[in-house]
């Protein structure tokens, strides 16, 4: 036995550089926005030698555990001391905490929509209707203003769902902080309607007015939206939810006139235009009016709040691991954030985030070499390698005649065009040599509550039906096509051997006679 | 080099590590008996050696019990960790316990969760803490790291400690706990496995059994002022009934240097476990660092197709790769339905033999379910599942354990389920390919299928009529019935999702339901504090510890990790089966092949009557062209050591946690092949579509099984087959059809039709107008004699 100790001591000697690093565990709560991604770092650092606890309770919650001095850190979408439904949310004292961006994303429109009883996948929409249909003035999917969005969707007059968070939730406010400053009139109206102050601004706490439905917690939201029952809902959450449901997402229009979808490198190229304060909290403004085609308006960062001075239950030893767990996601952990359905942090934030890792007390991390930090984002110039390789968006993505057929988030499958007046296009590459630009308005005087037709404004349509109707025959063969397929064939056996035969019948009774 | 580090590795293994677990528990238990009032109690620790952070199973005899029913006021114990170099055992200050004083709902007393030991009632006289004129004094926690906190303060708190405040002795004297024993790194106040003067730290478990007597010697319910006890088990009096046990620690485990670039790894959560005992061992001896993120099978297989896949795993291959794909089974192990079900007899008034109810508490270990019982759990169908007693659900049984159906195979619950209240399962959110597997169980049961269609089982119960006609199999668990109970504010609605929700992932349902926890939420009744116009909702009260009834859906390793038994699946060849290693080997022998040579899925329809109907055996998949020489390299030596060293059972780095079936040697060679192929054609582009790339010809050592199809040439691989591209969900293929009120298309699709019919008829109309018109011309008198 003691020999075996002594081997065993040899074997842990000869290799020093994996010796027990003894961290502390620490323990942290809040936003379940980026739960999917602090909860997959937690994982993997367990190889480091570091224990971190962390609860997905909401970005409110966390806030008060870590004010109260109930954890080690909170993760946050939005900062302390903003007035929330005219309450000051309290900020702990100065000087004690700092906020650091953790991981990118985009807030996603996942939804439950048929047609015919086939999964819709390409929805686009712009931002008013999102607001209308989150405020209640928009109750059809059959909407005339749905329909503009979609010139390759016949949608079905069907109840718009809206669910929303009934927690207090970071993502709520990210939604309604983005609703506040590009659609403030639809959605104080709304405000007004919940008997909350006006102008509304930002909630965590979402006015429930029906036919919104309420659900808790991000997943919450998500499973309710997938439930075969829940056709015809939508909500807000974070891409990586929708993804892992094997949802669609909408795509949502930018101020260049294109419907995008909420991924990573959307995300970043929207975000390069996110204005940072000295405490490095957002402002989100200039994200939500981007003018580059490839960006998705609603971008954000989710925010890690951490201590800065020692005190409650927070020591030196506590700031050893937080550092090496912050520098590891800040790093090693950007990596992971495209296949978990977030984006990369970019290296000016990156940089800004290591500042802050060096301030808390016990901080391994005093010389910040970032050469070595392995984020994706990083270029040699310094420019942000997953926007400047962002692909240009399609031009069936384009506001206008065209959409794309391409399946969103989670949802792999196309969906066909549907509406006789539009051209679908399948091209992804961002050539498209048939796309028209035409940026026609659709007639909302034409639109009927059951006939929706929207206008294009292409001679095609003028011309007869015939050329775009064509691909109809295809979409038969999903449903009763057997039943034709059958009547054609007997068909085609009368009219091939029916004159013959006819004749010959005709022929005999000359032949009896 | 490495050879000598797997040299030694598996010297270790052979001398430190332990055949079973079982054998090793035994070569260390301990039993100790109590002393004063608690002089009958033998508590038995089952390991006390070569531990590290795990699950050591405390079980106790001769105590009283715990009272009264489902509620601690009286007569439990109360268990800790401490550190202590004095051979006499461990001081109070030196003990993890008071962490959990700030949770509510959580046993009875104002202290007994509590550092706190100096009170005027119940004032105790050995005391030697006086009590302070501003009230509360606190017992220090004195950290091994030297530094002293006047309460736990930061060393540990309610999301890290492993305190029980109260472990529950049953009627008949008995009572056992799975106590989670910590290293330095889970508990650093205590600083056990480190090493010290070349030997790891012990550490010590300790005991504190209570009675009906509080401190001052009043007796609860007698002349004690509250109706349980008040006071902290580190009070004196209580303290110096303490029974400590020695642990010894291995020493803290291997750490990967942090900061080096860690390879990828992406997939399903079957695997998590093993890959999380694998990382450290693969990258001692400065190997590599693998990161690992959990994603659907969906999702991973998507990630083939990227231009840096890395290493993915699934269940199921990806059908019409676009690059050639490489797989190799690294684990295997089961899809189970846990349970933690605790006798409920209807008690001392009902049941009249003592013999009975005296074992109420104990955990029932066997459960037979058939698919059609599944079903019904998973289709919200008894009636308590969905709130508010729901009219289409009023002839159903309210619960599990009241079900005709589940008392035929399962007689224990007659006496035993009285008062039960097991609902439905707690079922993952995320999609796994092995969520089709159980579905596909259940629908090739004509039991199982006629009730979800809608026929009533033969004692009339019926399928919830959200699930009527389920399209099977699917790759997750829909709540289809989202029915709410309507209140009035703020007391409601009370709604069927978030009272019985999904779990995120299998390792959140197995922990939940080893913590009684439903997940759920129930409204409180007050208005919600952050938004006073909406009703408030807090957690479902956790189920007390001998009356917790929940199943869930779990992997085997999940199981094993929070200690929970697994249900008996009734197989193909009517059988009931539980997940044993000899159930999950025989199920390999019957697996179904795929459209990929060489990667087989479990196959519930199989009918070897010893086989558990639903294995999961995981795949690693990779792209050798789609990766440099260098990761080609580090995955091969990934896949080596998970089918090599990494098969072997075992709590340590690097070993195969329980739960798993250690690889058969024919897929440990599958493996094998796996990685040489993908190390020596790592970094070779595919060159054209037609040209068979050069990496994947038949070379002498690289056998069908290890590459699939398309990686074997005819095919070439760049041109995708015309099959509909691989999907894990029988979702509805998105092309649409038109909504039916649609006349222009109408017309159109029957167009084809119309103009076919026109020209059959004028088929038969031709010959008919041409004899016609010639009888107009030869006169009516031949009409009676057609034909020419």
């Amino acid at each position: 036995m003691k020999r075996l100790a002594v081997l065993l001591a040899v074997l842990l000697l000869a290799a020093p550089p994996a010796q027990a690093q003894n961290y502390t565990p620490i323990s942290g709560a809040g936003s379940t926005w980026s739960y999917n991604a602090l909860d997959q770092w937690r994982k993997n650092v367990v190889q480091y030698g570091m224990r971190i606890n962390f609860a997905g309770t909401g970005s409110t919650d966390g806030r008060n555990q870590f004010k109260a001095g109930q954890v080690d850190f909170a993760v946050s979408e939005i900062p302390y001391g903003l007035t929330d439904a005219g309450v000051r949310d309290v900020p702990p004292k100065d000087g004690t905490y700092a906020y650091m961006p953790i991981v990118a994303g985009g807030t996603s429109l996942m939804y439950n929509l048929k047609i015919g009883g086939k999964r819709v996948t390409n929805l686009r929409l712009s931002g008013e209707v999102v607001t209308k249909i989150f405020t209640g003035g928009i109750t059809s999917w059959a909407d005339p203003a749905i329909a503009k969005d979609n010139p390759g969707l016949k949608l079905p007059d069907r109840k718009v769902v809206p669910v929303v968070r009934s927690d207090g939730s970071g993502t709520s406010a990210q939604f309604t902080a983005w609703m506040a400053a590009r659609h403030g009139g639809i959605w104080d109206e709304y405000c007004r309607k919940a008997k909350r102050a006006t102008p509304c601004g930002f909630t965590s706490n979402y006015p429930l007015i029906a036919p919104a439905v309420g659900q808790s917690g991000s997943l919450g939201v998500a499973n309710y939206v997938r439930q075969d029952g829940s056709e015809g809902s939508i909500t807000y959450v974070e891409y990586s939810y929708a993804r892992n449901a094997g949802f669609p997402v909408a795509k949502l229009l930018n101020s260049k006139g294109y419907y995008v979808e909420p991924k990573a490198q959307a995300v970043a190229v929207a975000l390069m235009q996110a204005k940072i304060n000295q405490d490095l909290t957002q402002d989100l403004g200039a994200v939500y009016t981007n003018g580059d085609a490839r960006s998705y308006p609603m971008s954000s960062y989710s925010y890690m709040i951490l201590p800065i001075a020692e005190g409650g239950k927070f020591n030196k030893d506590k700031g050893r691991t937080l550092s090496d767990f912050a520098y590891y996601f800040l790093c090693e952990g950007q990596q992971q954030a495209d296949r978990l359905g977030f984006s990369p942090l970019p290296i000016n934030l990156v940089r800004a985030g290591l500042d802050q890792v060096a301030r808390i007390p016990g901080t391994t991390r005093q010389n910040k070499d970032i050469s070595k930090c392995n984020n994706p984002t990083f270029s040699a110039d310094g420019s942000n390698t997953l926007a400047t390789n962002a692909p240009q968006p399609p031009d069936c993505d384009k506001q206008g005649t065209t959409q794309c057929k391409e399946g969103t988030g989670g949802a792999t499958e196309n969906t066909e065009n549907n509406n006789n007046a539009a051209t679908g296009n399948n091209n992804t590459n961002g050539v498209n040599p048939t796309g028209n630009p035409t940026d026609a308005p659709a007639d909302p005087a034409a639109v009927g509550e059951d006939v929706v037709d929207p206008v294009t404004g292409e001679t095609v349509r003028r011309s007869g039906q015939s050329a775009t109707a064509t691909p109809v025959s295809v979409s038969l063969r999903q449903n009763n096509s057997s039943l034709l397929i059958v009547v054609i064939t007997v068909l085609m056996v009368v009219l091939i051997f029916g004159p013959p035969l006819v004749s010959r019948w005709m022929r005999r009774p000359g032949g009896d006679r | 080099m490495i050879r000598m580090v797997l040299a030694a590795l598996l010297f270790v293994s052979a001398v430190v590590v332990w055949p079973t677990d079982a054998a090793a528990q035994d070569s260390s238990a301990v039993t100790v008996s109590g002393k004063g009032d608690f002089a009958g109690l033998e508590i038995t620790v089952a390991q006390t050696r070569d531990l590290i952070n795990q699950t050591v199973r405390v079980s106790w005899t001769g105590g009283e019990e715990t009272g009264p029913v489902g509620r601690f006021a009286t007569n439990y114990l109360q268990i800790m960790q401490c550190w202590g170099d004095d051979p006499a055992g461990p001081a109070r200050e030196q003990c993890q316990f008071g962490g959990l004083e700030a949770q509510s709902g959580l046993g009875l007393g104002n202290f007994t969760k509590s550092r706190q030991i100096a009170y005027n009632d119940p004032k105790d006289p050995r005391e030697p803490t006086p009590i302070p004129a501003t009230g509360a004094a606190f017992t220090e926690f004195h950290a091994v790291t030297g530094k002293k906190t006047p309460s736990y303060g930061e060393f540990f708190d309610a999301g890290t400690t492993n305190e029980v405040p109260f472990a529950k002795t049953r009627a008949d004297g008995t009572g056992e706990i799975d106590f989670e024993a910590q290293t330095a790194l889970e508990a650093y106040g205590l600083g056990c496995g480190t090493v010290v003067n070349n030997t790891p730290r012990h550490c010590w478990l300790v005991v504190v059994p209570r009675g009906d007597k509080e401190v001052n010697g009043r007796r609860v319910g007698v002349d004690h002022t509250g109706n349980n006890l008040d006071s902290s088990p580190l009070s004196q009096s209580n303290w110096e009934n303490r029974i400590a046990v020695r642990l010894d620690f291995r020493p803290v485990g291997r750490a990967c240097p942090i900061g080096v670039a860690e390879r990828p790894l992406t997939g399903h959560e079957f695997v998590a476990d093993a890959i999380a005992r694998w990382q450290p061992a693969l990258c001692a001896n400065g190997g590599s660092v693998f990161g690992f993120t959990q994603v659907p099978d969906g999702i991973a297989r998507d990630q083939l197709g990227l231009d840096e896949p890395g290493m993915v795993f699934t269940s199921e291959p990806l059908a019409s790769p676009g690059k050639p794909t490489v797989y190799a089974p690294v684990a295997v192990s089961g899809y189970a339905i846990a349970f933690v079900l605790e006798r409920q007899s209807r008690g001392p008034e009902v049941e009249t033999d003592p013999k009975v109810w005296q074992r109420d508490g104990q955990l029932i270990t066997s459960l037979n379910l058939t698919p059609r019982l599944v079903a019904k759990l998973l289709t919200q169908s008894y009636r308590d599942a969905v709130p508010g007693n729901q009219p289409y659900l009023r002839r159903n049984p309210r619960r599990l354990n009241e079900d005709p159906d589940f008392l035929a195979i399962n007689e224990e619950f007659k006496v035993y389920g009285a008062l039960m209240n097991a609902l439905d399962i707690l079922a993952p959110s995320a999609d796994l390919d092995a969520t089709k597997a159980l579905w596909t169980w259940i629908n090739g049961d004509t039991d199982a299928r006629a009730f979800l269609d809608g026929s009533p089982d033969p004692f009339g119960m019926v399928v919830n009529q959200n699930y009527r006609n389920l399209a099977l199999p699917l790759p997750n668990y829909p709540k289809a019935d989202l029915s709410c109970k309507e209140l009035a504010f703020p007391l409601g609605p009370d709604c069927a999702l978030l009272s019985r929700p999904l779990s995120a992932d299998l390792h959140e349902g197995g922990r939940a339901i080893s913590r009684g926890d439903t997940l759920g939420k129930l409204p409180n009744g007050l208005p919600d504090p952050l938004d006073p116009s909406k009703p408030g909702y807090s957690r479902s009260p956790r189920q007390p510890t001998g009356e917790r009834s929940l199943l869930a859906v779990v992997d085997t390793a999940t199981a094993q990790r929070y200690g929970l038994p697994a249900a008996s699946l009734r197989n193909a060849a009517g059988q009931f089966v539980a997940p044993t290693p000899e159930a999950l080997g025989a199920a390999l022998d019957q697996l179904s092949p795929t459209e990929v040579a060489g990667v087989k899925i479990a196959n519930p329809a199989g009918r070897n009557v010893r086989a558990y109907p639903l294995p999961n055996v995981t795949y690693a998949a990779a792209v050798p062209s789609a990766m440099d020489k260098a990761a080609g390299a580090e995955y091969a030596k990934f896949l080596r050591f998970a089918s090599g060293p990494g098969q072997t059972l075992g709590e340590a780095d690097g070993q195969l946690p329980r739960g798993y079936l250690p690889l058969p040697d024919s897929l440990r060679r599958q493996a094998g092949e796996a990685a040489a192929v993908i190390e020596r054609d790592a970094g070779i582009p595919i060159t054209t579509p037609n040209d068979p790339p050069p990496a994947t010809e038949n070379v002498v050592n690289n056998p069908a099984p290890t590459t699939n199809a398309p990686a074997n040439p005819p095919q070439p691989p760049a041109v995708p087959p015309a099959k509909p591209s691989e999907t894990p969900t029988p979702k509805p293929v998105a092309a649409l059809r038109d909504t039916p009120s649609m006349p222009v298309s109408w017309l159109l699709r029957h167009l084809l039709a119309v103009a076919l019919i026109a020209g059959g008829l004028a088929t038969v109309a031709g010959p008919l107008m041409s004899r016609l018109s010639s009888r107009v011309r030869r006169g009516p008198e031949e009409v009676s004699q057609p034909g020419p």
